[in-house]
């Protein structure tokens, strides 16, 4: 088991580098000039070639790539081109808010979407069963800016319960986390309600009643652990895709998070930012997928002999 | 002669599809006395899973359904049970081992948990040692060290995984255990050793057996009783020497005993019956083995044939009724 993380820990340092030097390159290569950017389209050719000697811009790509890479080695990110600001600092300021926001979109998610999806596979063909499914259905198409938007005029502008915008008090996240929750919440209760369907359907299930067991402890001993994979599968990868931040939504609820600052960034040319915090997300993906992928192995004795081999 | 433990009585099942109504099972009448095993023989889809699906209330649910009929299981009718005290009847009284022992065990779940959970049901009054060491006591019974209680399904085999379901079956000492082809899916010579063990803790544990298969060898090894299935319902049935020893039979049964190959004689080839069971949502007239019967005559083809009893032996044909006269 411990060999096994350890592979994937490697495996991580891996993608961050191909993901470090795919980003830099693209960012390289489209069009467009910090300098430029940061002087506005009347300063003189002089005055920008100036900033770009400054800023290291003059340099070939691969001594660019590799002084980046060295600063990273000593724990430095690099400033950020347009504040001046080291870039650490910026995205550790960004990055609770987008944490918090996720987090708190992914208990949503989890704790009406599991349980929900139980109760329609149990009760399969019910009212409750086919009101769920229609407002799943609901929830998966509506698009969250638009969701957002009704929400911020039903729980802000008319009922007056919640701020529509900013994140003054934690009241603050639940607008934003439910609208962010509930493509998520969507999928986890038709997920579900189909793996607990087929794990109802099991030989195993049967042998469970012929014991006697009461039909909660078929339901939740028997059938929900079976069930859990795919369930896990989907709030992991649900989870680390949050956590890269939303753009959509932090705009619609104006909340300084990750993905605000992303856009921006790549926008405005400022590649230390959006390296560090390209690399930063997918560090925390990987560690979220890893973590899902632990949680497997508790799940479900099979897979964890499965990481024993190695 | 011994008490009576199960008696089913013109039992009718329903399964209730999209396209159409299945008649499973079509007034079974069975009995089985303490002590003893009944075997419960027929081709695939005679009604031999349904009927012990029923006996066990498991009948899947909304689609399967009960019309009408008995189950009397010590005299009471288990038909008339509450869930709850079905609940109690199931793994206390009635027991049940399932076909295939690769899907039967909850893969998630330590095999030693899965016979506690028996024991934890039914058994709260036993402290949390006791049902440990009982659960020792069950494993180390099917030949298995106890010490293994603590790995999962998937590490072990076929034969073993097999050995665990009679376990739970067996831990809380039923008195009826119901096997649905416990050997079908495991190979010859761990068959012959399953089979061996199931007789054995039979016997110590005083328990009945209701054994469904369709191996007819198994049947000559280990029943006092048997009932020969056709489309839903016991075509002929009575004690083992009856079936196996007895002159008159049912043509199905001679049919049964026909497609057996035989190590000394030189037929090339065996004598199937010719056909197929027929379609359980268009039943034939008359007599349901009518179309494969090679005695058929007109009467069967509209007439459906009443039971001919000599002592306990019963066949339902019509040939039988010039033969009793």
């Amino acid at each position: 088991m411990t060999k096994y993380i350890l592979k994937r820990l490697a495996m991580m340092v891996l993608v961050v580098l191909g993901i470090s030097f795919i980003v830099f390159t693209i960012m390289s290569l489209t069009p467009g000039n910090a300098a430029q950017m940061i002087l506005g389209q009347s300063a003189s050719p002089e005055q920008v070639a100036k900033l770009e000697a400054e800023l290291g811009l003059d340099q070939p790509f691969f001594a660019r790539f590799f002084g980046f890479w060295k600063g990273v080695l000593q724990g430095d990110f690099g400033k950020s081109y347009q504040t001046k600001l080291p870039v650490f600092d910026e995205i550790l300021a960004r990055f609770p808010t987008t944490l918090k926001l996720s987090t708190f979109a992914m208990l949503i998610a989890t704790l009406i979407g599991v349980p929900v999806g139980v109760i329609s596979a149990v009760r399969q063909y019910s009212i409750v069963d086919g009101v769920s499914m229609v407002i799943a259905m609901l929830f998966a198409s509506v698009p969250s800016f638009v969701m957002g938007l009704l929400l911020q005029l039903e729980f802000a502008l008319n009922l007056r319960w919640l701020p529509a915008t900013g994140v003054a008090s934690w009241q603050s996240y639940i607008l934003p986390a439910f609208t962010l929750s509930a493509s998520t919440m969507a999928t986890l209760t038709r997920m579900t309600r189909s793996t607990m369907l087929e794990a109802i359907r099991q030989d195993y299930i049967r042998t469970a009643r012929a014991k006697g067991a009461t039909e909660s402890s078929v339901v939740l001993r028997h059938a929900l652990r079976n069930a859990l994979l795919p369930i896990v599968t989907v709030i992991g990868v649900d989870f680390g895709y949050l956590l890269g931040g939303t753009v959509i939504i932090e705009s619609v609820f104006s909340l300084p998070g990750l993905g605000t600052l992303m856009i921006t960034s790549i926008r405005m040319k400022d590649t230390p930012v959006v390296m560090a915090a390209v690399m930063f997300v997918t560090i925390a993906y990987s560690l979220v997928n890893l973590a899902v992928d632990i949680i497997y192995a508790f799940i479900d004795p099979r897979v964890k002999s499965q990481y024993a081999k190695g | 002669m011994s008490e009576r433990l199960l008696e089913i009585k013109d039992l009718v099942v329903e399964y209730h599809t999209d396209e159409a109504d299945v008649h499973a099972l079509n007034g079974v009448s069975l009995s089985l006395d303490k002590g003893e095993t009944l075997g419960l023989v027929g081709e695939t889809g005679a009604g031999k899973t349904t009927t012990a699906l029923s006996i066990m209330q498991l009948l899947p649910k909304r689609i399967g359904e009960i019309k009408s009929g008995e189950i009397l299981f010590e005299g009471e009718d288990l038909r008339k049970k509450t869930e709850a005290q079905m609940r109690v009847i199931r793994g206390e009284s009635i027991s049940m081992i399932f076909q295939d022992p690769m899907t039967s065990l909850n893969p998630v779940i330590r095999v030693g948990d899965q016979i506690l959970e028996a024991l934890r049901l039914h058994r709260p009054d036993m402290s949390k040692e006791e049902q440990q060491k009982k659960v020792d006591e069950m494993l180390e019974m099917v030949g298995i060290p106890a010490a293994r209680k603590r790995e999962y399904p998937h590490q072990f085999s076929g034969g073993m995984k097999q050995r665990v379901v009679i376990a739970i079956a067996l831990a809380l000492e039923p008195k009826l255990l119901i096997a649905d082809e416990p050997t079908t899916a495991l190979d010859v010579t761990i068959q012959a050793q399953v089979l061996q063990m199931m007789n054995d803790l039979k016997t110590k544990l005083d328990t009945s057996m209701l054994l469904i298969t369709h191996d007819l060898g198994v049947v000559s090894q280990t029943c006092d009783k048997v009932a020969v299935m056709y489309a839903g319902e016991v075509v002929e049935y009575g004690r083992a020497e009856d079936i196996f020893l007895g002159k008159r039979h049912h043509p199905y049964t001679d049919g049964l005993f026909g497609s057996l190959p035989e190590l000394n004689s030189h037929a090339k080839r065996l004598s199937p019956i010719n056909g197929l069971m027929p379609d359980p949502m268009a039943l034939p007239e008359g007599c349901k083995f009518h179309p494969r019967c090679p005695h058929c005559t007109e009467r069967c083809r509209h007439e459906i044939p009443v039971i001919h009893r000599d002592g306990e032996h019963m066949i339902r044909c019509h040939l039988m009724d010039e033969e009793v006269r």
